[in-house]
């Protein structure tokens, strides 16, 4: 019945108890995510976006509601959820290749695969030529495409971005980006990314959520028709701009 | 334009850093070392209380031809040594959970301020009554001085592991000794490398306040000793040589160091 990579998130409702009282983050937030879908979510800061996030992984339970991967319920971490954050967050003392082989050091694969895996998905970002570097040597750039890929590489089902290019300047930012699509069109997975820019999430996405000022609400839930592949000439289009009208609209309510 | 001043004056710097470093500073030792030395010849003081380097360095040649030297050494650096390994069998764990546990943080952490805050000679007494004047006494007092600059290293390393890093180790469904040495180790292990330096050096000091307590040997008890007798050349000697003890603990962890965290330097 369920398709595999399919989460749902049912009256999500979340607090958090602060020295100045109860702070709700989250009020009856409810969405399907189909399989092999991308899907932005955009929110004013400080709604609730990186809240949901942590509970879709599974790392914060919610108060009330549930999330559900494949039709079962989740209630701790899961492999099959990963996970990139604003900062590349990798191991300093670790190499490129170590670094992005982590993941796989927790699922009994013979030393030989792990090492192949790396190899191929290094290979995939290009930065096969970094391999034995340290993440001091990277740029912001490679170290967020590192990131990305530590997150691909045990193959999960579903893809959860928080603000992943949010430290990176404008152009690494549309390389990035680009290379984020070009990487996900080769391993196909549902995406839920958190993002700033109304412009990114309607470029990358199959359709953009639009949640409400604390208590975060999705207010808006737009599809996002535009054929694929899309460029950055798309946002000239009538079709982009009119989507972009409506997604501020949503925002500013 | 401006460019080039600025370089200039930088490499300027790295040479005056340069000089002072491998030609002032020895030239500044060396001056000392023989204004100490005409002081001396001066008879400006008597040669019982300030001796002259020459008599420190001959006293202490005869005491290593009889073999006698080495075994002090040899006493207070195993003191040190097996003091400083309880130190960090203690204070590691401790930190660790002081970290990790807010409640037996707020319940031990008072407790543990306070033990840190007796003086170790104000217990002298204690010591000597409960653990007598034999090896036990003087590796407590190194212990004593030396687990809380490890413990605090241990508690900001461990507190300062990048939650992000955590959670990813959470998703990855990693159990807590695999979160220990594949994560809150290796994070935490700078902190650690300059806590044991701190620790390390100290450990000599702890090994020579407990010799002062009360022994029978070591090179503080070779102090003690040189004050009964008058015996200002073997004073100077011991102290020079507990100096350079510490110095040297310091050393072997600074290399430790450098192997260990060899990654920071790529
Ligand atoms: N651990 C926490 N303890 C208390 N309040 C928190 C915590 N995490 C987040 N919050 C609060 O919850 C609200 C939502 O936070 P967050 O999910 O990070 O928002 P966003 O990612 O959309 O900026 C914010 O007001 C934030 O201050
Ligand atoms: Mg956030």
């Amino acid at each position: 019945m369920t398709n595999n990579g399919s989460l749902v998130a049912s009256n999500i409702y979340h607090a958090y108890d602060a020295a100045a009282g109860r702070i709700q983050a989250l009020e009856n937030v409810s969405f399907s995510l189909g399989n092999e879908t991308f899907t932005c979510l955009v929110g004013p800061s400080g709604c609730g976006k990186s809240t949901l996030l942590r509970i879709l992984a599974g790392l914060v339970q919610p108060e009330s509601g549930s999330v559900s991967l494949n039709g079962s319920t989740l209630d701790s971490p899961r492999r099959k959820i990963g996970l990139v954050f604003q900062d590349a967050t990798l191991m300093p003392w670790r190499t490129v290749i170590q670094n992005i082989m982590l993941p796989l050091e927790f699922t009994g694969l013979s030393r030989q695969e792990q090492r192949r895996r790396a190899d191929s998905m290094l290979e995939l970002l290009g930065l096969s030529e970094f391999a034995n570097a340290y993440p001091s040597a990277l740029s912001g750039g490679m170290a967020q495409r590192l990131a990305i890929g530590r997150a691909l590489i045990y193959d999960p089902e579903v893809l959860l971005l928080d603000e992943p290019f949010g430290a990176l300047d404008a152009l690494t930012r549309e390389y990035v980006s680009e290379e984020l699509l070009r990487i996900w069109s080769q391993h196909k997975k549902t995406v839920l990314m958190v993002t700033h820019s109304i412009q990114e999430a309607i470029l990358l996405s199959d359709r953009v959520l639009v949640m409400s000022p604390r208590p975060g609400r999705i207010v808006k839930d737009v599809t996002i028709d535009l054929p694929r592949p899309r460029s950055l000439d798309d946002m000239l289009g009538t079709d982009f701009v009119r989507l972009e009208a409506q997604v501020r609209a949503a925002l500013r309510r | 334009m401006a460019v080039v001043p600025a370089t200039r004056s930088r490499i300027s710097q790295m040479n005056w850093f340069w000089v002072l470093r491998w030609f002032l500073a020895p030239i500044l030792g060396m001056g000392l070392l023989a204004l100490w030395i005409a002081v001396v010849e001066a008879e400006y003081y008597p040669r019982f209380i300030l001796p002259h380097p020459f008599d420190i360095f001959d006293r202490m040649q005869v005491l290593y031809e009889r073999g006698i030297l080495e075994r002090h050494v040899m006493v207070t650096l195993k003191e040190a040594l097996a003091g400083l390994a309880f130190s960090i069998v203690l204070a590691l764990p401790l930190g660790y959970i002081v970290a990790r546990s807010k409640w037996l943080s707020a319940l031990l952490l008072p407790y543990l301020v306070a033990i840190r805050a007796i003086p170790v000679v104000a217990i002298a007494a204690l010591i000597v009554i409960w653990l007598g004047t034999d090896i036990k006494s003087k590796i407590f007092v190194v212990t004593f001085i030396t687990w809380f600059p490890l413990m605090e290293a241990t508690v900001v390393g461990v507190q300062n592991v990048d939650s992000h890093l955590r959670d990813l180790m959470r998703a990855y469904q990693a159990n807590p000794l695999q979160i220990f040495w594949k994560l809150e180790l290796p994070a935490a292990m700078p902190n650690l490398m300059s806590g044991l330096k701190i620790s390390a050096t100290l450990a000599v000091v702890g090994a020579a306040v407990g010799e002062l307590i009360g022994a029978s040997q070591g090179l503080a008890y070779l102090i003690v000793f040189g004050r009964g007798t008058s015996d200002a050349p073997l004073v100077f000697g011991a102290v020079g040589i507990l100096t350079v003890l510490s110095l040297a603990f310091y050393g072997v962890v600074a290399a430790l160091e450098h192997f260990v965290l060899a990654w920071r330097r790529a």
